[in-house]
């Protein structure tokens, strides 16, 4: 695919001004979102095409900027071009030129990566925009400053000197709404299961006695839609108070989510998706429905267990409060290690299935995973898979989510087994786990354990000792090789600073084939758990809003081929801000923020038939030249390192 | 040369948040967590312990309690040569649990099985002896007539808890030196644990309560 510097988007320099003022119970402050979802291009023979999406109600968290978004007139694609053109005087009217006008910004770029404070170069000055002044020049060399160390030493693993961390001082243009108020009602989202016959199974937040009235409202809604309609209700949308209700009937269960964040239909959709999924894997569909039949007022929290609310929690606090790109991105993250040392491995397995095959015939093993565990969060570090056949994320999620919680304060010695319903296999079966604890080890400079996990998966019930043994001769080999090294300490963790891609912030980049994804290690000082929560709940909504800025109605992208800009930008008169509501200690806290930095956020989105590539540029970053060309540096370094970034084929059999 | 080495397959089961894996950990790390999250399906565990010259390896299966992996229970105890019973002694519902295993496990275990009854938890009497809801004589009542050790325990504080698995090592027929071959490792298979256990002489059950 030849990658040029023909990405263009329509609104580059006009803005949508135009009468953004959102209430104040949204936030404190004016922001004003410019989700450019104008323009895609199709690569291949550079078309332009003038597909606008609908946009949807939620789309940019503020309604009444929507409103500008739809009044904003359909494009044609040549006029695209040329509207950008003709909005900055200074340059000529062709689409060539234009291209001649981009590269007039490489010396700044190339000095900077020379570590050079002296970019005083006339000549190439003379060709800035105008708009580009010499404060904003100084910013931005300041910012260069940040994140422009690298170290290409870094993925060999010998660098573990001084490395200056990024700061992660992203403004947060969202509202803070992590409240801890007692009432229920408070929380900006909340998510709701009950039974067809209205009795309640699981909520997020509340007591039974407060949950109770609405289950009974959830009820009669879907049911109401169900008898006048015959069909199912999706959503219902207060566009005035921003709140969204999201349905899902899987009869004999009703789940409802409810968020006043600004999510969209289709995110709570699928959030509720796996939740059901959840429900699935304690108990498959088939149980389910023999449990409900002839007896549609069973109370299925009697069947279901501490473990099981609390894994349903886990997921929902996973979903509201984390970046979460497993769910998110619909991917897997990997365990970097070198190519040779992950095919070593590969074969190690590879081999012993096929020598061992009288202690386990073939057919018991269906699927093995050898995991990598920090944080709540797991990384692929082998699969042992058979051919052409693979696994579904969601299936693993849960399998990761039955695992977190497992081995939660408990002996690491032991080793389970685990009756597990993959939905998204087959939702009315069985399979069985064989889990254990490779080992443990202490990650770099924390007190975080990473922990690997070896998880063997059969369908036959009785198979227990047939995985035990593999997975003992396994580990045994694996030890006897010095292999198990390779993925019992982190050693290849990156940076954003380890990648020569100024300004950018933070990155996901997804390789659709290996539904695989690489990001940088989010690190915070001092491993402070509130402060990571808090940063990570903002990294969030910011790919939330990139995404939702090029899917339609249906959560899908727009087009097969996309890329992006999105804009967040605090508008000049925030006076109003300043009259903040009392008791509200966190939004005061943020507006300190705003008075030390004028919000100015740039995220880029980038979707091909081959990866998808999110990223969030540092604050005050403007240039979507410079931007488009970090993006592609990002690109260029994972597919240079794409064999220890990603398991390409695993151990098949 | 080492000690000969004897494998006891063992099982334990009981009515959910009876403390059956608190029992578990105890014996094997010495070790109690306040707040244990529930088990899902099964854990297995080993721990070796000597007796006399012997050296028992216990393999131990640690089950789910609630109802619903009820249906896998069979597979844990199979081939067991003994099972753990476990009740909480302030929950008379947990006993009543404990009595439907009993029996289930005299209708389908093999038949030499040793069963211990254990009432767990008797720490919480420290403070209050009125929170007993299962008294001891019932619980011996029923050790008796169905054959079956009893211990009364605390995993929190440790109490009974070796004597639970010494008692069931000590009724268990050792393996003499003459039959000491290869089964040291993990590897034990199927069939050198039925073997054993066809070894066991079922005179051996003598109606015992160790306290």
């Amino acid at each position: 695919m030849n990658v040029k510097d023909q990405y263009l988007d329509t609104a580059s320099t006009r803005s949508f001004r135009s009468g953004v003022r959102p209430s104040k119970s949204q936030s404190g402050f004016n922001i004003k979102t410019r989700g450019q979802p104008s323009l895609s291009i199709n690569l291949d023979n550079t078309i332009v095409q003038t597909i606008i999406p609908p946009v949807n109600n939620t789309l940019n968290g503020d309604n009444e900027d929507n409103v500008s978004l739809n009044n904003f007139p359909r494009l044609r694609s040549m006029q695209s071009i040329s509207s950008i053109v003709s909005r900055r005087p200074t340059r000529p009217n062709t689409v060539a030129d234009q291209l001649s006008v981009n590269t007039s910004f490489d010396p700044l770029i190339e000095q900077s990566f020379s570590y050079s404070n002296n970019i005083e170069d006339p000549s190439t000055r003379q060709a800035q925009d105008t708009a580009f002044n010499e404060e904003a020049r100084k910013d931005l060399i300041d910012r260069l400053a940040q994140s422009i160390y690298s170290y290409p030493a870094s993925l060999t693993g010998n660098s573990y000197g001084f490395k200056p961390v990024v700061s992660n001082e992203i403004p947060d243009v969202f509202i803070n709404d992590n409240q801890t108020s007692p009432d229920f009602k408070s929380h900006s989202k909340n998510f709701f299961i009950l039974t067809s016959a209205g009795k309640p199974i699981f909520s997020m937040f509340g007591e039974d006695k407060q949950i109770v009235p609405y289950m009974g409202i959830i009820n009669t809604v879907v049911s109401y839609f169900q008898i006048n309609e015959t069909t199912n209700i999706r959503t219902i949308k207060l566009n005035k108070t921003r709140q969204t209700f999201a349905f899902t009937n899987k009869a004999p269960i009703i789940l409802m989510a409810y968020s006043r964040r600004g999510e969209t239909t289709n995110e709570l959709m699928t959030q509720l998706d796996l939740l059901y999924s959840y429900l699935i894997s304690s108990i498959n569909e088939r149980q389910l429905k023999r449990l409900f039949h002839n007896r549609s007022n069973f109370d299925l929290r009697n069947y279901l267990e501490v473990t099981d609310f609390d894994n349903l929690r886990q997921i929902c606090s996973l979903l509201s409060n984390k970046l979460y790109p497993d769910f998110g991105l619909n991917a897997l993250q990997c365990f970097v290690m070198r190519k040779t040392e992950r095919a070593r491995i590969h074969d190690t397995i590879h081999n012993l299935l096929i020598n061992e095959s009288k202690d386990i015939p073939r057919g018991t093993l269906l699927y093995g995973l050898i995991l990598s565990h920090k944080r709540k969060m797991f990384k692929l570090c082998a699969v042992i898979r058979p051919k052409g056949h693979s696994l579904h994320t969601i299936d693993l999620q849960l399998l990761f989510s039955l695992i977190t919680h497992q081995f939660e304060n408990r002996d690491g010695d032991q080793e389970l087994w685990l009756p597990i319903c993959f939905p998204k296999f087959n939702s009315n079966g069985f399979l069985y786990s064989y889990i254990k604890y490779l080992s443990r080890s202490h990650a770099n400079n924390s007190s975080q354990m990473e922990d690997t996990v070896l998880v063997l998966i059969s369908a036959q019930k009785d198979a227990f000792y047939k995985l035990k043994t593999f997975g003992d001769k396994l580990w045994n080999k694996l030890q006897h090789d010095k292999l198990d090294e390779y993925f019992v300490k982190d050693r290849f963790k990156f940076r954003i600073s380890d990648i020569q891609a100024p300004l950018v912030h933070h990155f996901m980049y997804k390789i659709k084939k290996y539904v695989q994804y690489v990001m940088p290690e989010i690190e915070i000082h001092n491993d402070d758990a509130t402060k990571l929560t808090q940063y990570e709940c903002k990294l969030k909504k910011y790919y939330g809003h990139l995404y939702n800025s090029v899917v339609d109605d249906t959560g899908l992208p727009i087009n097969k081929t996309i890329l992006n800009y999105f804009h967040w930008e605090e508008e000049e008169e925030g006076e109003e801000g300043e009259e903040r509501e009392e008791g509200e200690d966190a939004i005061t806290e943020t507006q300190r923020d705003f008075k030390r930095e004028k919000i100015n956020m740039m995220g880029l989105i980038w979707i091909t038939p081959q990866f998808e590539l999110y990223l969030i540029c540092n604050n005050g970053v403007n240039n979507k030249e410079v931007v488009l060309r970090s993006a592609k540096r990002i690109i260029g370094w994972c597919k240079k390192y794409e064999s220890r970034l990603f398991i390409q084929e695993g151990a098949t059999f | 040369m080492s000690n000969p080495i004897t494998s006891i397959k063992l099982v334990l089961l009981g009515e959910a948040a009876v403390g059956k894996s608190s029992i578990v950990l105890r014996f094997v790390s010495n070790d109690f967590s306040e707040n244990k999250e529930p088990t899902i399906g099964a854990a297995f565990l080993t721990q070796r312990v000597n007796i006399n010259d012997h050296t028992v390896k216990f393999e131990i299966w640690d089950t789910a309690g609630q109802e619903r992996f009820a249906s896998l229970a069979p597979m844990y105890y199979r081939n067991a040569q003994a099972a753990l019973v476990v009740y909480d002694i302030t929950k008379p519902q947990s006993f009543i649990k404990a009595r439907h295993w009993v029996k289930e496990l005299h209708e389908q275990a093999n038949k030499n099985i040793i069963i211990a009854l254990v009432g767990n938890k008797v720490d919480i009497l420290e403070d209050n002896e009125d929170e007993r809801k299962v008294s001891r004589e019932e619980a011996e009542k029923l050790a008796e007539e169905e054959d079956l050790l009893f211990f009364e325990t605390s995993a929190k504080t440790g109490t009974n808890i070796s004597e639970v698995f010494l008692g069931i090592g000590e009724k268990i027929p050792l393996k003499g030196p003459e039959d000491e071959h290869t089964n040291g490792g993990l590897n034990v298979t199927e069939d050198q644990r039925v073997n054993l256990a066809n070894t066991a002489n079922a005179s051996e059950n003598a109606s015992a309560c160790s306290c």
